[in-house]
């Protein structure tokens, strides 16, 4: 085709704000450097023992182990989260802003520091440990390890989807929905959640599947064990020590799973 | 014409990074600095060294021998764990020397027809660690089956795991671990950090972490015994250095550095 | 004289953060149009009563309720423990330039918001908010989401929501100024019924000289935080004696000192007019004009009035110029051209203005407050 029909074939909006082409080729460079990967994974996917390597044991211990750790973990940042979001988004009391700094903090902590932390707080030897063994409750290896580190690298992920959708729906429909005659918890229960429900949602679906990759701080703190404390990603991790196929199908099984969560949280699938 | 350079010069730099990354040694640094001075012998370049971690202090110092006796050698080392060193061979990367911690690893390497002739140079033992103040009384493996101990081992996926399952059964042992680690390093850990009561490790780790465990001998340990092989890859960049290294470490003076590691001789020598 | 006791609005507060100081009040059935530049503070006054709002000094009192009582220095007045009446329990409604629908809610479901909250069943509610929805002609739209409605039905269901609380007051935040050209009259038209025919109260912000004249009985203005000017609606808008209301009501409005044959603006000009009762020689005093009360003059140097052209704006078969702003922000003088008259004028051009010889004019006091009505005769 010659450049002249391509071009009167372009879209106008294009028209008054170029970019210079250059910009394209490292563009296109970066994507690659996101794609191959993940293509080469899956090229590497023995599809005819699939259903096999999936279904094994062990793989089903991880993946069921990883889906319940993971749920319980969502569920317990809704419920320490929500409140979290709400008092860094709609109260102004001191030090919030390094409280928000702080509590962000596992965001963009390598998550091996992130199980270190946890184990010299609720580790046997811990902070808390102490006194937890004492009342008779030993976290330590146990599955509860596992959801406890899930929900401390997963916690921001929800505070920060709900603290955004709060700080863009403001306070004007609260407002309006107090001088109507609302307390507070009608208005939080009437206008404040159902209006941030998108964002409350979309951080759901985000803390959901950062709980499912947690690996770090799953082992660092919980342990490994299959049925208790092996989740997927540590099963994969483990199972390329011996059978490479094995967990290139769980590795695609997460591949998956990254995906949807993607596509949920966006809406729609970006075509 | 500057811009199109520029691109070029980005997608080079990827493309060698893609080229070489999966391949590419995750931790390959140079063990020490180069003198100029004349060879004696001959040996120059650079030599690459892939060894398991529990070969850290060895190689490492073996590597600096090296490069003392051949000031125009340069010899880099990595060091990982031993499937994860085969794995990257198999995926082409440049090593001249593979040293693994079991045999059953270095096969993978032979039978895809990388190396040939692996030399066993040592043997290592697993040793009983508990905390320093023994909170779980542990005099013995035996004790290590007893209920309520918090028990961490290495999976029977990884060698030393492997090693653990046959001192099992050598003692007639069944343990119920409360985490069975991907590596040594991990149920280390949860042994010093005082999760577990008591770990299984190589008895060269046991010595490595000194007072920050207390080590339980265990004399059947004997039976369970890791023998680790060094090869010359048959695409090593410098085969005759990659030689002199593999009869630097299986010689006196390996021999020497090993025993201090705590690593015992291998059977044939 | 004990405001607790008296029936409507009665707001004496200042707000340090804002720095307003406002003293305003509403009487029962009456509607008062809180006038004022952006940044006034008229907003913030709103607040105050809804409870949206803390003052850091003085009270909010509704019906005789104390609703907010900081005391006169912030520290409780009298000995009385400071008092603190909670946005949800004032019964107020409001009604803003946004509709602010809650937009998982149906109309009707919106409409029903107030009475459920105020504990009203689920029928009951829907009863009230169904009568509410086609009293404001929007029974029609009860099941549509707001996603659904266009700005004047959004408004309508907004003003039903309102009125379903049984506000004592009602506050207006320029309830019609997002409304296109279309919708705002016959919104005006609904807010004018449902505030007199049935004697509501309701503090009115706006910016909008017909909503003051169809919509309120007095006018307060605000600028830079205090209370500049209180009136009727109509003698706010037909003498006013503050800059935003002279420029709301696009009247000329000359400043300066009384003398025997009328005005002597602080230029130097004599504007001739007659004195209005209790305006004595010396006293500072305002003129107020409409633009076909302005002649071009013969001659610059004796002209009652010398403008700088700022704009032109065409009128049907005449020429509205606008002259510049004074330094201290009152709008400058308005004069209606023939268009043949103002072709030649540019912005920067000088014009000299005489009075027309049908115009008589008054001088009147310029404080904020009047004493009685006074009115350009």
């Amino acid at each position: 085709m010659s450049p002249v029909p391509r071009r009167a074939a372009r879209r106008p909006a294009s028209a008054g704000a170029e970019l210079p082409r250059w910009v394209l080729a490292p563009a296109a460079v970066g994507a690659l450097l996101v794609l191959l990967p993940l293509a080469a994974l899956v090229l590497q996917v023995d599809w005819a023992d699939l259903p096999a390597l999936l279904s094994s044991e062990a793989s089903r211990a991880a993946l069921a182990l990883s889906l319940r750790t993971s749920a319980a973990a969502t569920a317990l940042c809704v419920l320490l989260g929500v409140p979290m979001a709400l008092v860094l988004a709609r109260t102004s009391l001191p030090g919030l802003r390094v409280l928000r700094s702080l509590v962000l903090l596992p965001l963009v902590l390598p998550p091996v520091v992130g199980g270190l932390a946890l184990l010299h707080a609720f580790g046997r030897r811990g902070l808390l440990g102490g006194q937890l063994e004492a009342l008779g409750v030993s976290i330590a290896f146990t599955t509860a390890a596992v959801v406890l580190a899930q929900t401390f690298v997963a916690l921001p992920f929800l505070v920060v989807s709900l603290e955004g959708a709060l700080r863009t729906a403001g306070r004007r429909h609260e407002e309006v929905a107090a001088v109507l005659g609302a307390g507070p918890w009608t208005v939080l229960r009437r206008v404040t959640l159902p209006v941030v429900l998108p964002g409350l949602a979309s951080g759901v679906v985000l803390s959901f599947a950062r709980a499912l990759g947690e690996f770090g701080a799953t082992l660092t703190f919980a342990g490994s064990l299959q049925g208790t404390t092996r989740t997927l990603p540590l099963e994969v991790y483990l199972q390329r020590e011996t059978d490479p196929d094995a967990a290139v199908a769980l590795a695609l099984l997460l591949v998956v799973v990254a995906a949807v969560v993607v596509v949920a949280v966006r809406g729609r699938p970006a075509l | 014409m500057r811009t199109a350079a520029g691109v070029v010069a980005v997608a080079a730099l990827l493309l060698a990074a893609c080229g070489g990354g999966d391949a590419a040694p995750p931790d390959t640094a140079p063990a020490g600095a180069t003198a100029p001075a004349p060879a004696a012998d001959g040996l120059d370049g650079t030599l690459t060294v892939f060894a398991a971690a529990s070969l850290t202090e060895v190689v490492g110092e073996l590597a600096t021998v090296m490069e003392q006796e051949h000031p125009r050698l340069t010899v880099r080392t990595s060091f990982a764990g031993s499937s994860d060193l085969a794995a990257q061979v198999e995926q082409g990367a440049p090593a001249d020397v593979l040293a693994t911690a079991d045999e059953r690893t270095m096969q993978r390497v032979v039978d895809a027809g990388l190396a040939a002739d692996p030399v066993p140079f040592a043997t290592n033992t697993l040793a009983v660690v508990t905390p320093p103040d023994d909170p779980g009384g542990v005099a013995s493996f035996a004790d290590l089956a007893r209920s309520g101990l918090a028990v961490v081992v290495c999976a029977p996926q990884v060698p030393c795991g492997a090693a653990t399952e046959r001192l099992e059964q050598l003692t007639g042992t069944t343990l119920t671990p409360v985490s069975e680690a991907g590596s040594v390093t991990d149920v280390l850990g949860a042994v010093t950090s005082g999760q577990a009561d008591a770990g299984v490790v190589y008895a060269t780790d046991a010595r490595r972490a000194g007072d920050a465990v207390r080590t339980v001998a265990v004399p059947a340990a004997d039976g369970a015994v890791n023998t680790y092989p060094v090869a010359v890859l048959d695409d090593a960049a410098e085969p005759a250095a990659a030689r002199a290294f593999v009869d630097l470490l299986t010689g006196p003076e390996g021999r020497e550095v090993l025993a201090q590691a705590g690593f015992g001789a291998p059977d044939g020598s | 004289m004990s405001a607790c006791e008296a029936a409507g609005l009665d707001l004496h507060a200042g707000v340090d953060a804002r720095d307003l100081e406002v003293e305003l009040a509403v009487a029962p059935g009456e509607v008062v149009a809180l006038l004022g530049p952006n940044g006034a503070g008229k907003s913030t006054a709103l607040g105050l009563v809804a409870g949206l709002l803390r003052p850091d000094r003085g009270r909010v009192v509704l019906d005789g309720d104390v609703l907010a009582d900081a005391g006169d220095d912030g520290a409780g007045e009298g000995g009385r423990p400071r008092t603190w009446v909670p946005p949800h329990r004032r019964r107020t409604a409001l009604l803003a330039q946004d509709p602010l629908l809650f937009g998982h809610l149906t109309a009707l479901e919106n409409a029903a918001f107030a009475p459920r909250a105020r504990g009203a069943g689920r029928t009951d509610a829907r009863t009230t908010a169904r009568r509410w929805l086609d009293r404001v002609g929007a029974g029609d739209l009860a099941d549509r989401r707001p996603a659904q409605l266009s700005g004047g039905q959004a408004q309508r269901v907004a003003l039903a929501r309102a009125l379903a609380a049984e506000p004592r007051l009602l506050l207006l935040d320029e309830p019609l100024a997002a409304l296109d050209v279309a919708a705002a009259p016959a919104l005006r038209q609904l807010l004018r019924e449902v505030l007199r025919a049935e004697g509501r109260s309701a503090l009115l912000v706006t910016h909008d000289p017909l909503d003051v004249l169809a919509l309120a009985d007095r006018a307060v203005v605000l600028e830079h935080g205090r209370v500049v000017e209180t009136g009727t609606a109509a003698d706010v808008l037909a003498t006013p004696r503050s800059a935003f209301a002279a420029r709301l009501s696009g009247l000329t409005v000359l400043r300066g000192t009384a003398e025997a044959g009328g005005l002597r603006t602080d230029d130097g000009r004599l504007v001739p007019s007659r004195l209005a009762d209790g305006v004595r020689p010396g006293d500072a005093a305002l003129v107020h004009l409409a633009p076909q009360d302005l002649v071009p003059a013969a001659d610059d140097q004796s002209a009652a009035v010398l403008l700088r052209v700022a704009g032109l704006e065409p009128r049907g078969g005449v020429v509205l110029v606008r002259g510049e702003d004074a330094d201290d922000g009152w709008p400058g003088a308005v004069v209606a051209l023939p268009a043949g008259r103002a072709a030649a004028l540019g912005p920067g051009d000088r014009l000299g203005l005489d009075l027309g010889a049908a115009a008589t004019v008054r001088a009147g006091a310029p404080e904020g407050r009047r004493g009685g009505p006074v009115r350009r005769s």
